[in-house]
């Protein structure tokens, strides 16, 4: 028997198929969490900072980052479904 | 000259020796069978190493003591302090462990390589290992024939004992029916007089066979044969170590400065440990003794007790010289260094890949990465430059507004000029080094080179571009009118900021930074592509500006647009790291073309 079928086979006895997506999922949540932060250290920056110009430059950010975390939420049902 | 002339002198002697002796016969015949053993067991360690040994190399030698542990364990486990230096040579020629930690590695190597003599002392002479090497090498060549890599690697280990044991027998017996003839012992050389004579015949014996195990064992074996006195066999060792640098000296040859360095750091420190072991023979021979006796080692065990003095000593030397490695470091950095080109501008070249490293796919891969990022920064350099931008000021807090009035030169850089010095040859020994890796990469790999390529062709192509793009910005952003004006240099000020961003993506570890900056730059890129968002057909409709000048603008909005993209994909291959959580979700959180144009479509 192969090494790599070994491991398969092992994988698949202690019902450890699913370990790739185990994986995603769970940097899938560490990158949420950190963008999560930045998104509160961008809206505090936004309460303080004055400028018409910054503001929409922060604002724009803000946008992004909301973006990214809806994305990646959604992303994460899905891996959790699977 | 030397080379050609020492070679038949060496055929000479040892035809000489067979047809004076047939016991010289038996241990040359050894000595041959035991470094091809030696070869056989490297092969066969090279195969698993591909994936395990590099992986333990880069993640476990972020200390020093790290360092000197990696370099005792694995050297002990296969026995070839050679292998260890060689590949902790490869592996700083291509940028993926620093000098002190190389230096950390061999000084510990130094150290697992002594338990060789501990082997061969305790087991080797006491036991018929013979008998075991038979066995050894029907099971290693049965497995050597099957298809299997990991099998053939077992293969070559087995068959590397058998034959090691085997050496190990024949230089045995040899000795054994040597004594019966000439009794070399009356040769033997008392006093600071045999320790220096002798020592150079340590050293003489390992440059010739490359390797300090095979001296040792043949030292060992003459000693338990009471061929050489013990005294003697305590200088060969003390030569062996010294002699031993040549194998990472030739391995060096081939590497970068950093690999020099490191191979003149393993000469200094064994020289260093040769000289301390010679001054304080007498004393370190007393530790000998004390030690034996604490074991219980009988008084007249002299394999053993040479196995003790050869911890000893090279045990000594790393406790000696570990306080001195960073002044180590900085003496070879000042000493070696890398040739200077002479001329105004010399070509650069490959710096990190190092064909020793070629059979380690995760090493290889490594070289490959950095070397990429070596060619980032020189395409960063030319196209700021093609730009008449100051790198220092693109990096900068500074507004881009301002940044763009910093002119980096007064006339237009020759930008083909710069891309055959500082791209073509990196570029070609990049395509060269990869097409060679890629035979020894599993199919992971291979994918992931072939996105590094792609990240490398996307950088010569922007360069391309920025050459189209250079003279009309140098013509524009000077020009009488307005509006062409402001459109070239929004073009300028554009790029500044892309080039800005990626420098953080290139510099930063936070992911989120980079996840973040990655879809700012996809979305400028789309948001400033004058095409799609208007502003061409508002100037020419206006009659702001003349036709001669919409069909420059035109192409070169293409031009920027193209800049723009290749080196946001560049980025987003080569700034997120193999290792990183971004890396594995990257195609679940990268945004995408529609995902783009969704969110610029709201904005409006």
């Amino acid at each position: 028997m192969g090494v790599k079928k070994f491991i398969h086979t092992v994988l698949e006895s202690l019902n450890m198929k699913g370990f790739e997506y185990t994986r995603k999922k769970k940097s899938l949540k560490t990158l949420l969490k950190k963008l999560k932060e930045k998104r509160v250290q961008i809206l505090q920056e936004l309460e303080f900072e004055a400028d018409q110009e910054k503001r929409a430059l922060i604002k724009e950010e803000l946008e992004l980052i909301t973006f990214h975390l809806e994305k990646g939420k959604k992303k994460l049902t899905e891996l959790k479904k699977s | 000259m030397p080379k050609n002339v020492f070679f038949p002198i060496i055929l000479i002697i040892l035809g000489y020796g067979f047809w004076s002796s047939p016991n010289f016969k038996e241990i040359a015949a050894g000595i041959a069978i035991f470094l091809f053993g030696m070869l056989s067991l490297e092969q066969g360690f090279k195969t698993f190493s591909g994936g395990l040994l590099d992986k333990i190399l880069k993640n476990s030698t972020d200390k020093l003591y790290k360092s000197i542990g990696f370099g005792i364990v694995s050297t002990s486990i296969m026995q070839s302090s050679s292998l260890v230096s060689v590949l902790t040579i490869s592996f700083l020629g291509a940028g993926l462990i620093g000098l002190s930690q190389g230096i950390g590695i061999v000084f510990g190597a130094n150290l697992g390589t002594t338990t060789g003599a501990w082997l061969v002392a305790a087991y080797g002479l006491k036991i018929d290992i013979a008998s075991y090497a038979m066995p050894m090498l029907v099971f290693g060549i049965t497995f050597m024939f099957q298809k299997s890599t990991s099998l053939k690697g077992i293969g070559y280990i087995l068959t590397g004992l058998g034959f090691l044991f085997l050496g190990i027998h024949y230089m045995k017996d040899g000795f054994e029916a040597f004594k019966a003839t000439i009794d070399l012992s009356t040769y033997a050389v008392g006093g600071y007089k045999g320790l220096f004579i002798f020592t150079l015949i340590g050293i003489f014996a390992t440059v010739v066979m490359q390797s300090s195990h095979a001296t040792l064992v043949l030292i060992i074996t003459a000693l338990a044969a009471g061929q050489i006195s013990y005294e003697n066999a305590l200088a060969l060792a003390i030569g062996a170590n010294v002699g031993t640098t040549i194998t990472a000296i030739i391995g060096a040859m081939s590497s970068n400065i950093e690999g020099k360095r490191l191979a003149a750091a393993h000469l200094i420190f064994n020289i260093v440990t040769g000289l301390l072991a010679i001054i304080f023979i007498y004393q370190i021979i007393s530790l000998v003794d004390y030690t034996a006796t604490y074991f219980k080692i009988a008084e007249n065990n002299y394999t053993l007790k040479l196995a003790i003095f050869h911890t000893i000593f090279n045990a000594i030397g790393v406790i000696v010289m570990v306080p001195f490695i960073n002044k180590l470091v900085t003496f070879l950095e000042r000493v070696l260094q890398p040739k200077k080109v002479e001329g105004t501008m010399g070509y650069d070249t490959a710096r990190y890949l190092n064909d020793s490293v070629l059979e380690f796919q995760e090493s290889s891969m490594g070289a490959i990465i950095r070397e990429t990022k070596h060619l980032y920064d020189n395409t960063f350099e030319i196209i700021a430059h093609g730009l008449n931008l100051k790198r220092s000021k693109i990096v900068s807090t500074m507004e881009l507004d301002e940044v763009i009035k910093e002119h980096y030169a007064k006339k237009y850089i020759d930008i083909e000029n710069f891309y055959h010095h500082k791209i073509k040859n990196i570029y070609g020994d990049i395509m060269d080094f990869s097409a060679k890796a890629q035979a020894n990469m599993n199919p992971e790999y291979i994918e992931e080179l072939y996105k590094l390529k792609l990240a490398n062709r996307d950088m010569v192509e922007a360069i391309k571009n920025t050459k189209h793009l250079q003279k009309n910005i140098l013509k524009f952003s000077a020009h009488p009118n307005k509006y062409i004006k402001e459109e070239y240099s929004n073009i300028k000020m554009n790029l500044a900021g892309l080039l800005r961003n990626i420098n953080i993506i290139a510099t930063t570890d936070e992911e989120d930074v980079i996840v973040l900056l990655l879809s700012k730059v996809r979305i400028n890129t789309q948001k400033h592509d004058i095409m799609a968002n208007g502003v061409l057909d508002n100037l020419i409709r206006n009659r702001h500006i003349s036709n001669e000048m919409a069909t420059s603008l035109m192409n070169d909005s293409v031009y920027a647009y193209n800049i723009s993209n290749k080196l946001c994909n560049m980025a987003e291959i080569l700034f997120v790291d193999k290792s990183s959580d971004l890396h594995k979700v990257k195609d679940e959180l990268q945004i995408t073309q529609s995902e783009v144009e969704e969110i610029l479509e709201k904005k409006d």
